[in-house]
């Protein structure tokens, strides 16, 4: 799947419109920064509330291609130059993160 | 053969820098071709270790080195040191304040990460200071890999 195969109006690309085109298997869902280190396989979205610097480096390390930040919660411009660097794809929503789960099992994204 | 040998300063509570060090190892580590599972081992430790200092410590410094088929990873810190390891390396420990929280840390995970991670781990702390010493090992299927 296609990060840009998420977005439809209730979704928002941060990152530039390349990084759309990344591809992800699965999803990985948690705020703990070491869990998700523990837990997340490589190439899965990332869906969490956690947005700092420090969620683009856990998703460098975990080779994770998108982090989508849900409940509103929005990346600084800081992390987004960080992410493009690494070509990684930031998304947000007003979703929680069991809706967007739903929404994309529902959608045959995950 | 010494084929790396990094040094860093871990400064204590930024953590807009915290992981630079640990980011940094990782590109070195794909650009010497190891294999992903060896330098995702590597990576979540190193991570994990800057992440106590910055949460924890007073400050402190990283040092990476590869000699022939070891990856070493050095931690030292100026204190105040953990006062109970074996509190410490249970799972869902943490004394990390409201700030790491908020920053995503504090599952009281850290030290277990490491453990699991790493093939080798020393952990010595009092009132001084931490040093925490972790060994890779290279096999032969982890080479020329990427």
């Amino acid at each position: 799947m296609l990060v840009n195969d998420i977005l439809d109006s209730r979704y928002r690309i941060w990152t530039v419109a390349e990084t759309g085109k990344n591809a992800f298997s699965g999803c990985y869902a948690g705020d703990l920064l070491s869990v998700v280190l523990k837990s997340a396989k490589a190439g899965n979205l990332l869906v969490t509330i956690i947005a700092n610097i420090n969620t683009v480096a856990v998703a460098v390390l975990a080779d994770l291609p998108a982090i989508l930040f849900c409940e509103g919660a929005v990346p600084s411009g800081e992390m987004i130059r960080k992410a493009e660097e690494e070509q990684i794809a930031l998304l947000s929503t007003g979703l929680t993160s069991v809706e967007v789960i739903l929404d994309l099992v529902r959608r045959s994204l995950l | 053969m010494i084929t790396l040998d990094r040094h860093f300063v871990i400064v204590p509570n930024d953590y807009n820098e915290a992981g630079k060090a640990s980011s940094e190892l990782k590109r070195t580590l794909k650009r010497m071709g190891f294999s992903r599972d060896l330098i995702k081992r590597v990576s979540v430790a190193s991570y994990e270790a800057e992440i106590n200092i910055v949460i924890h410590s007073l400050g402190g410094t990283a040092d990476f080195k590869i000699i022939d088929d070891v990856i070493y990873l050095q931690f030292i810190d100026c204190g105040p040191g953990i006062p109970d390891i074996e509190l410490a390396m249970q799972e869902g420990f943490s004394t990390a304040n409201e700030v790491s929280r908020l920053n995503g840390f504090g599952a009281g995970m850290g030290l277990k990460n490491i453990k699991k991670a790493a093939d080798d781990m020393i952990l010595v702390s009092d009132c001084n200071g931490t040093v925490l010493k972790l060994k890779f090992y290279i096999r032969e299927d982890d080479k020329n890999v990427g």
